[in-house]
């Protein structure tokens, strides 16, 4: 069974959305949480990765 | 900055990490497995003039991290911190201002216009990270895991080499004459 992986703040262009394609890539199960989904880039249509919106200030 | 201001970067950097690792430390504790890695910074070491709110959180998130890894550890959970420097992200744009770095009038603007001059200089020289770098520190951090901190980026590095071998006054001397600070 694939390990997954949670990963907060994987908005395009950051240190976490690119965390996220590096581990999906290496068949990670990846939840990558972003405020906001539309700014998920490349990761709403890479495999293995699940984008949720999610704010830790909630 | 008012204490409003310090409270919304903890919400971020400090309470969003807590609420996190609180909430999944319960199933990695029954199943004695699990990585917990925070990514912190260098401003999680040093604590640079005009930074309050953000190193003040960063240090807050060092520590809580620390105390987590014994803790944790206990039950076979790891926690790893990863300390990046100057990286290439939208970080710049997404940050919140206020006083003299807003724009408004303070005492501070003289000392502003000088640190961050004399920051890029010192900039030029050690350059910025990807965010690419840093997710090769992460997933080192996840597989292999021997060390507690991950420094990522010349300038994150240099730091931790000068505090490991320095007193703080000392410290202080050498990121002088390495700014050219003045003041």
């Amino acid at each position: 069974m694939p390990k997954s992986v949670l990963i907060t703040g994987c908005s395009e262009g950051g240190i976490g959305n690119a965390t996220a394609a590096q581990l999906a890539a290496k068949g990670y199960n990846v939840f990558a949480t972003v405020r906001s989904a539309a700014r998920a880039g490349d990761l709403a249509s890479t495999d293995n990765v699940t984008v949720l919106e999610l704010d830790v200030r909630e | 900055m008012i204490v409003d201001d310090l409270k919304d970067q903890f919400e971020t950097n400090v309470y969003g990490p807590f609420r996190l690792m609180t909430a999944i430390a319960p199933r990695m504790r029954t199943r004695e497995s699990g990585v917990i890695v925070n990514v912190s910074s260098v401003a999680g070491r040093v604590g640079a003039p005009l930074n309050g709110a953000y190193a003040s959180s960063k240090w807050a998130l060092e520590a809580l991290s620390e105390t987590f890894k014994w803790e944790l550890g206990h039950f076979g959970v790891r926690v790893h911190l990863i300390e990046p420097g100057g990286v290439e992200t939208p970080f710049g744009d997404n940050r919140r201002l206020v006083g003299a770095a807003a724009g408004q009038e303070s005492p501070y603007t003289e000392m502003l216009r000088d640190w961050e001059q004399a920051a890029a200089k010192l900039g030029e020289t050690t350059g910025r990270s990807q965010p690419s770098d840093v997710a090769d520190a992460i997933v080192e951090a996840i597989e292999t895991g021997d060390k507690f901190r991950y420094t990522v980026g010349a300038d994150s590095n240099m730091v931790a080499t000068a505090l490991k071998a320095m007193t703080f006054e000392q410290f202080e001397q050498a990121m002088r004459a390495q700014l050219g600070l003045t003041w």
